[in-house]
């Protein structure tokens, strides 16, 4: 079994009176992709922000790569790399400048990160750039690479593709794949589902600064009840199971929630004249609904 | 280091260039005026007519020993040069604690691998070697003046660079405030102005307390009572007794910063 990069235990932050993380707990092991879920305002970046040590946890411990984050703070960021959704970054300066001075605060002797330059398209004239005259989209290229080039153990990314187009997304994805493929543990907050569906091993779902949800995704689908709809070829009266709820019925068309055993349902079907039948694979946005609306596991 | 200091000259070229020039010049074009012009008869005429309370807080003993080392102490004493140097010295301050909170890339430099009292330590001593570079060409505006007038001599500079040693003292004690201040807020704007304004409330009460008699009592509370160039220039207070109030103020507030900013949220 893997070694856990990220352990958080018990972790509660206040802001004032108000409880923006409750008594949270999840680990993310290493080498996966790890998908952090959650509506805005959930406690998402409250609980990165209390990773990287820039907030500071009311109770509860986060250790990374086995170490106390408060305690051992510069030794974890060394091996670390963040992006924010809303990277910020210093307006005087052009992409390259801030790159090096990136590398020079890691004191890392700068180089030109071509092959990463490539992925993104970003040209030496563009780098040259002063960063305030830049794109939130451009912005976003360089606050990815500045995360990355240093080639981190651990890779923290806060909604990391807002602003970046279908196509840099696509080629976000894969740099991210590669570089877990090379062995980077990844922490990916989002509340883009279809991303972490994409390249999510494991997920947690926080809501209301509480962990709803900590599993892998297959285990997860598992878990969510799931649509069915048929039709039928005749009117039949009384069309109903004892596994499942209607949801809607349109003339010889049925659409049912199923929430329990499938096979027992299915048995039920076998007297039904059924002409078409759809039982989907249920999606992340399901799941996702799922937990936000009927307040599964409360 | 060197890449954090251009990043934080860069911030402030425009200002910095403008009080690079404008400070020397001042410093210059008082000592110009009061050594070139025959400006003695006329002022002792003016100074016959004020109140007072009126001579009190433009400077009696500048204006009764109309000499170059009055001149000096009040070049290195004028408002202007003061203001300039505490708004400078304020917005560096607030801008890149305070300010870097509000805007996200204190953020993004605390998610790299530095220390929060290395970031404090930076910025103190960055400032407090922009506010040196700033004094030290105001001496030497002042030099360069005094040397046309040919008065340069090792008794006058030595007096000249003990003033400008306690502005320096007095700038790294507004700076080290202003650090202070920042380190609790969120907000540069606000940062900045707080600082300038306790600071400018010091500087008026210190104006008072020479027209209101029952303030005469609470001058050795106020800092600018720790500065005082024309008394130095005339050797009428010593540096000695200056220094160890502004040392320890200096001392309390930047700990008092590193221990706050260690401990805060961002």
């Amino acid at each position: 079994m893997s070694a856990n990069v990220i352990q958080i235990e018990q972790v509660t932050k206040y802001f004032g009176r108000f409880k923006a993380v409750s008594s949270v707990n999840f680990n993310v092991q290493e080498g996966e992709i790890f998908g952090f879920l959650g509506p805005n305002g959930a406690g998402k970046t409250t609980c990165i922000k209390m990773m990287l040590d820039l907030l500071r946890p009311d109770d509860g411990q986060i250790t990374i790569f086995g170490k106390e984050v408060r305690k051992n703070s510069i030794e974890i960021r060394n091996s670390i790399g963040f992006l924010s959704g809303s990277f910020t970054h210093f307006d005087n300066m052009t992409g390259i400048e801030f790159l090096k001075f990136v590398s020079s605060q890691r004191k890392k002797t700068f180089v030109f990160p071509k092959y990463l330059c490539d992925i993104f398209h970003l040209s030496h004239v563009e780098l040259n750039k002063k960063m305030k005259s830049m794109s939130h989209g451009m912005l976003q290229k360089i606050g990815i690479i500045q995360s990355v080039f240093h080639e981190p153990q651990l890779l923290i990314l806060d909604e990391p593709t807002s602003g970046l187009d279908p196509i840099m997304q696509d080629a976000f994805y894969g740099l991210i794949k590669e570089l877990n493929r090379n062995g980077t543990s990844i922490f990916f907050s989002s509340h883009n589902l279809t991303e972490v569906e994409m390249n999510c091993h494991h997920i947690a779902v926080i809501r209301d600064g509480k962990i709803v949800a900590f599993e892998t995704l297959e285990n997860l689908k598992k878990q969510v009840s799931r649509k069915l709809s048929f039709k039928l070829k005749n009117p039949v009266t009384d069309v109903a199971f004892s596994h499942a709820e209607m949801l809607s019925h349109d003339g010889l068309n049925y659409e049912f929630l199923v929430k329990g055993n499938i096979e027992e349902m299915l048995r039920e079907m076998n007297d039904l004249p059924i002409v078409d039948f759809s039982f989907p694979e249920p999606r992340l946005d399901d799941i996702f609904m799922n937990y936000y609306n009927s307040g599964l596991n409360q | 280091m060197v890449s954090y200091f251009k990043h934080i000259l860069k911030s402030h070229l425009g200002f910095l260039i403008f009080a690079m020039i404008f400070i020397p010049l001042i410093q210059f074009l008082i000592i110009e005026v009061f050594t070139g012009l025959e400006t003695k008869p006329f002022i002792d005429s003016m100074m016959k007519m004020l109140p007072p309370q009126i001579k009190m807080m433009v400077g009696d003993q500048f204006f009764s020993s109309l000499s170059i080392e009055g001149a000096v102490g009040f070049g290195l004493n004028h408002p202007v040069v003061l203001m300039i140097l505490i708004i400078l010295l304020t917005a560096i301050t607030s801008k890149h604690i305070a300010g870097a909170i509000e805007n996200g890339t204190m953020e993004l430099l605390l998610a790299l691998p530095v220390k929060r009292t290395t970031i404090v330590s930076r910025i103190w001593m960055i400032v407090a070697f922009i506010s040196l570079v700033l004094i030290l060409f105001a001496m030497a505006g002042l030099f360069i003046s005094v040397m046309l007038y040919d008065h340069l001599h090792i008794d006058f500079i030595e007096k000249a660079l003990k003033v400008g040693l306690n502005l320096w003292f007095l700038m790294m004690v507004f700076m080290s405030f202003s650090l202070m201040i920042s380190t609790f807020m969120k907000e540069s704007g606000r940062t900045a102005s707080l600082s300038s304004i306790v600071i400018l409330v010091f500087y008026f009460i210190d104006m008072l307390s020479g027209l209101w008699k029952p303030l005469v009592s609470f001058k050795p509370y106020n800092i600018f009572h720790y500065y005082q160039p024309q008394n130095l220039m005339t050797g009428q207070r010593s540096l000695d007794q200056n220094l160890p109030v502004l040392v320890i103020l200096i001392l309390i507030f930047s700990l008092v910063s590193h221990w706050q900013f260690q401990r805060r949220d961002i």
